[in-house]
């Protein structure tokens, strides 16, 4: 039997479980957070009308710019009053810069944008499958290497009829604004223009300025290899500094390890890509051959295998958070890693605020990554999507997600006098977008996954000491081109 | 002596397993309230020294967790509703009840509870695509009570089998028909059964993934798994403190079922199927 107490919790704990039931069944769509935060930025002056007159909004200042091309170059006048596109991609950054470009982009063009996000370790299969089966999404803002697979497979479509019809095009567009090796890379596929930069990646080569500039360290580095110390750009000239500061070669070292970077099962094979290029190799041709099995590889790898001496005993095992920690506490006088090193460093806590200097990767030609937009080819809104791809790519909107950790792919915007100032490390990241030739995955299409895994296990096998780096690489050309000629595609 | 040497071992060894089981949750929901500079320090701080709710007021404005824990809690409670209801029937029939094709159906039953759920997701999407259930909580709803039924309804079948059969008789004798035996005999008697089975199924509602994360696509549908998961980043700082306050509110059905059901808990695994 209950007692008075126990019948009254339980009638308390039934009721309030009953009004959560309520509340949730009420909690219905909120679509426009956005919208709410777009207002507090820039201010529209009028309501699309569906009717073509003019849509006056007022475009926020960012980092000191006053954004102005806010309708796209007078070509939104709210005439897709009515019409929904739905953009899919990975949650985080990517997701917020457009969720906060869409409020304006709705306000403009009339239409609804809705953002769809997915988890980071499952983005890919969930877009993927959608695409194949659902065709619910308009758009996608994915990395490279997939659009491009998503190109081979007819999934995605060629932008250029779009580009090419002056009624629908923003006289702003300006394609020549993109850095030509972006627009090229991320862009291009068979001939054919699939995507439009969105998010460029390089690798940045980060340093320890203080160290690099102590008078002290300089002397003793030159006394020690009769050379001056100097930020390194070329693979022989990072060598020698990362001996230097290497404690268990140099007990004077201030700093324990010369070299660090992320080398996981996921991202160890970067070390290696860093440098194929800067000695004139590549990772697949333009045929989809490969194209590392000679002596740019293997001296590539040679120097990856060097690079180990310099590195945490346990760099093999370093993610995204544990590299950039070991840097941020001072372990390390050197780093190659994505730009997004920089907010660790200087974040509150770090040990290195402020002492970080950065630089184009020694030899040259950094990794890239980056991720594109593009139109699906499944869409029923076709000119719409194509409007919102151009609108967010724009030179203006390219600051707006600047806020959000999304670099600018358009040249003019990193010759902008207040980004320049507030962003530092732009110049060399400009540098390294612009002399970056590999692309951190692949661009093979369907397989770009399977060939990443490939170049892991025997880039891990090499900086382990399991394996010869030559007979690493004719492994990696076997299983490269097994791979390859086992998904059948063909030359673009 | 003897026994006091026993008493002192076995208290390490709970102590040991309870620091083992406990530390992750400690270290979560310090996580949660330290500022953003502490949580990433080398040596660790094991006590926080500084505190902040910055985390919790950045996951609720900017993450929508109150809408994420409330979708959540009303598909792992509607799924735990239709379970047990459906299950505390179809338990009662397979435990009193002798028909031909008894053992297939329970067996059958069974042997739909060993097939790998990641199976199921592509059929699961291509029919609710054809069905509009794609995207909707009443899908998911759906399939999470399709996947616990076999479960429950295992369950439930033990618990009615330790019911002694005199009880049903006695019943019967002083004019109970099935559904009077049902509701007024077993029923009641097959209280701690019910609360072990809902807490399963609403724990198993309450952390799946998978399927939440192929069948659901906009922010207003994402539950507490999907919505945990997008805070992991690559490329750039997970936001740790986000992290550990949204996966702190996310224990808080768990911690606060098992303490308020512990006397049914106990006795429902020592009464039904669940006991070795």
């Amino acid at each position: 039997m209950l007692n008075a107490n126990q019948k009254k919790t339980r009638a308390v704990l039934g009721m309030g479980f009953a009004a959560v039931l309520v509340l949730s069944g009420c909690s219905g769509g909120n679509n426009n957070d956005n919208a709410a935060s777009a207002g507090a930025s820039g201010s529209a002056s009028a309501s699309p009308s569906g009717t073509g007159s003019a849509v006056q909004v007022d475009g926020p200042t960012v980092y000191g710019i006053k954004l102005q091309d806010m309708d796209a170059g007078g070509t939104l006048k709210g005439q897709y009053k009515g019409q929904k596109i739905v953009v899919a991609t990975m949650a985080g950054d990517t997701e917020k810069a457009l969720k906060d470009a869409a409020p304006y982009f709705e306000k403009v063009s009339g239409a609804t944008v809705e953002v769809q996000s997915f988890p980071a370790e499952s983005y890919m299969e969930k877009i993927q499958l959608d695409l194949q089966t659902n065709h619910s999404f308009d758009s996608v803002v994915m990395p490279v290497a997939l659009i491009h697979g998503y190109a081979e497979g007819g999934l995605v479509q060629d932008l250029k009829p779009y580009i090419d019809n002056k009624d629908l095009v923003s006289p702003n567009l300006d394609l020549d604004d993109f850095i030509p090796s972006l627009l090229d890379i991320y862009g291009n596929y068979k001939s054919k223009l699939v995507a439009l930069p969105y998010k460029p990646d390089a690798q940045i080569f980060f340093y320890r300025k203080d160290l690099f500039e102590d008078p002290k360290l300089q002397a003793s580095f030159k006394a020690k290899t009769g050379h001056d110390l100097k930020v390194p750009e070329t693979p022989d000239e990072m060598a020698e500094a990362a001996a230097f500061f290497t404690k268990s070669l140099n007990p004077d070292s201030p700093v324990t390890y010369g070299y660090s970077t992320m080398a996981d099962n996921t991202s160890s094979r970067w070390i290696w890509t860093n440098r194929l290029a800067a000695f004139g190799g590549k990772d697949v041709d333009k045929d989809f051959k490969p194209a590392f099995n000679n002596e740019a590889g293997l001296k590539a790898l040679q120097f990856a295998k060097q690079l180990t001496q310099y590195a945490p005993k346990e760099l093999l095992t370093l993610g995204w958070d544990e590299a950039n920690t070991l840097f941020a506490n001072g372990e390390a006088a050197m780093m190659e890693q994505w730009p997004g090193l920089m907010q660790t460093v200087e974040a509150d806590g770090s040990k290195v605020k402020g002492k970080v200097g950065y630089a184009v990767t020694p030899g040259g030609a950094p990794t890239m990554g980056g991720w594109s937009i593009a139109m699906t080819s499944s869409t029923k809104n076709a000119d719409l999507t194509y409007k919102f791809i151009e609108y967010v790519t724009s030179k203006d909107m390219e600051v707006l997600k600047i806020q959000d950790k999304m670099d600018p792919t358009r040249t003019s915007n990193y010759m902008r006098p207040e980004l320049q100032q507030q962003f530092p490390m732009y110049q060399t990241l400009l540098d390294s977008l612009t002399k970056g030739k590999i692309m951190a995955d692949p661009d093979v299409p369907y397989v770009s996954p399977k060939l990443d895994d490939i170049m892991e296990q025997a880039v891990q096998s090499v900086l382990r000491g399991e394996l010869d780096p030559q007979k690493a690489l004719g492994i990696m050309e076997k299983s490269f081109n097994e791979e390859i000629q086992g998904a059948s595609i063909t030359a673009g | 002596m003897k026994k006091n040497t026993e008493k002192t071992v076995v208290s390490i060894l709970l102590g040991l397993f309870a620091l083992y089981f406990l530390f992750p949750i400690y270290w979560t929901l310090t996580t949660s309230i330290k500022p953003k500079g502490s949580i990433i320090k080398l040596p660790p701080e094991w006590f926080p020294h500084r505190f902040t709710w910055s985390n919790y007021a950045e996951v609720f404005s900017q993450n929508h967790i109150g809408r994420v824990f409330l979708n959540s809690l009303l598909v792992a409670s509607a799924t735990t509703a239709v379970t047990v209801l459906v299950t505390a029937l179809g338990g009662y029939g397979f435990s009193r009840f002798r028909f031909s094709g008894r053992n297939l159906w329970i067996y059958t039953t069974i042997v739909v509870r060993m097939i790998p759920g990641l199976l199921l997701i592509i059929p699961y999407y291509l029919m609710f695509q054809k069905a509009g259930l794609l995207d909707s909580l009443t899908g998911l709803v759906i399939v999470y009570v399709t996947a616990a039924i076999p479960l429950a309804i295992y369950l439930f079948i033990g618990f009615y089998n330790e019911m002694p059969a005199e009880i049903f008789e006695s019943a019967r004798i002083d004019g109970c028909s099935e559904y009077g035996t049902f509701l007024r005999i077993a029923l009641p008697l097959v209280v701690p059964g019910i609360v072990v089975t809902s807490i399963l199924v609403f724990m198993g509602a309450w952390n799946e993934f998978s399927l939440s994360l192929i069948l659901t696509f906009s922010d207003d549908k994402k539950l507490l798994p999907l919505a945990i998961s997008s805070l992991v980043q690559t490329q750039k700082d997970t936001p740790l403190g986000t992290l550990a306050a949204a996966g702190t509110l996310a224990m808080l059905p768990a911690i606060a079922l098992s303490l308020t059901t512990q006397k049914y808990i106990v006795d429902g695994f020592t009464a039904g199927a669940v006991k070795g």
